[in-house]
């Protein structure tokens, strides 16, 4: 079991939630910060999400060089406070790429998949 | 008609805005914050202030538990240390204060010539002392546990009341007459922690202020 877990990170697959939230990244494009990249999860998993574990995922994955982020301008409606947007990197592109194979691998031929899709 | 919302009290709840400053990682409260603030205008507007307040404070709740399960989970080590480490430095500072204060006391025959004051300085001021030690140590705590530092003070606090209540059970299985040293060491040991918890949020608020002041620059 460690040696699996060992396996996936090295070879640099991701979480799930880190998945759906590179995801989210890539839908948003230019526009990916805080509240739009709660809301793009929101409604299109169902499922309510804290801005903090977004924030926590985002995070964990710059410190991976998945994702890198810059400052917006100030805004009056943030009470002055600039929004930091998230970008995608190459290598986050690749992780995602990554993921997906292997889940698409692991899915293939499985009836039980087909009868819940 | 409908009523329009009073602007001046269209401000989130102060004190989930605090709590947020002290559970994130200072270097993006301010984001958060702006984030949140801007989620907020928009659900007042949608769904009405209260719904609003109810949100923001969901969201401050779900953030701190993500954040204690995140530390758990990321850094269990420095948890444990930081956890033991906090807890042996009080223990070690109050015995050595302790000790320290008898043997001046002793040393000055206080209890022939004063035995009210001796029996006052024997006793007070070293509570007093053990409140600024769990002060200073959440503080420490805070500083050591860059990024978790409210998760680790509050590990210690609860690791504190649990080990009293457990000398509390070990009292009782004795036999011993336990209901008035309940009442007294309840009272200190309550104050401990909150001195501990609050070492650690002067910690956090004094970093969330300089990240502020350097974004700000």
């Amino acid at each position: 079991m460690f040696y699996n877990v060992y396996v996936m990170f090295s070879r640099g697959y991701l979480g799930e939630f880190e998945h759906v939230v590179l995801l989210a990244l890539l839908r948003l494009e230019d526009r990916a910060y805080g509240v739009t990249v709660r809301r793009e999860i929101q409604a299109r998993t169902n499922r309510e999400v804290s801005i903090g574990a977004v924030y926590a995922t985002l995070d964990r994955l710059q410190a991976k060089g998945y994702v890198k982020s810059f400052r917006g301008e100030p805004t009056a409606e943030r009470g002055g406070r600039s929004k930091r947007f998230f970008r995608i990197t190459a290598s986050g592109v690749t992780a995602v790429n990554r993921t997906q194979q292997a889940l698409q691998r692991m899915t293939e031929g499985l009836e039980v998949v087909r009868s819940y899709s | 008609m409908t009523s329009q919302p009073d602007l001046q009290s269209l401000h989130p709840p102060r004190i989930a805005t605090w709590l947020f400053t002290l559970f994130t990682p200072a270097e993006v409260t301010e984001s958060i914050i702006g984030d949140l603030l801007e989620e907020f205008s928009a659900l007042v507007i949608k769904s009405g202030l209260a719904f609003a307040r109810g949100w923001y404070w969901r969201q401050t709740l779900r953030t701190i538990a993500h954040a204690g399960g995140n530390a758990v989970s990321s850094a269990p080590w420095l948890m444990l240390v930081t956890t033991i480490g906090g807890l042996w430095l009080i223990g070690f500072a109050t015995r050595s204060s302790a000790h320290a204060m008898q043997t001046f006391l002793d040393a000055h025959r206080l209890y022939e010539s004063h035995p009210n004051a001796y029996l006052f300085w024997s006793k007070f001021p070293l509570e007093i002392g053990r409140l600024i030690v769990c002060g200073l140590v959440g503080a420490i705590v805070a500083l050591a546990g860059k990024r978790m530092e409210m998760i680790a003070v509050i590990a210690i606090s609860l690791v504190q009341i649990a080990l009293f209540l457990a000398a509390v059970v070990v009292v009782i299985a004795r036999g011993e007459e336990w209901s008035h040293w309940f009442i007294v060491m309840l009272r200190w040991n309550g104050l401990c922690s909150v001195a501990t918890v609050l070492g650690g949020a002067i910690v956090s608020t004094c970093r969330y202020r300089a990240a502020t002041r350097s974004s700000a620059a």
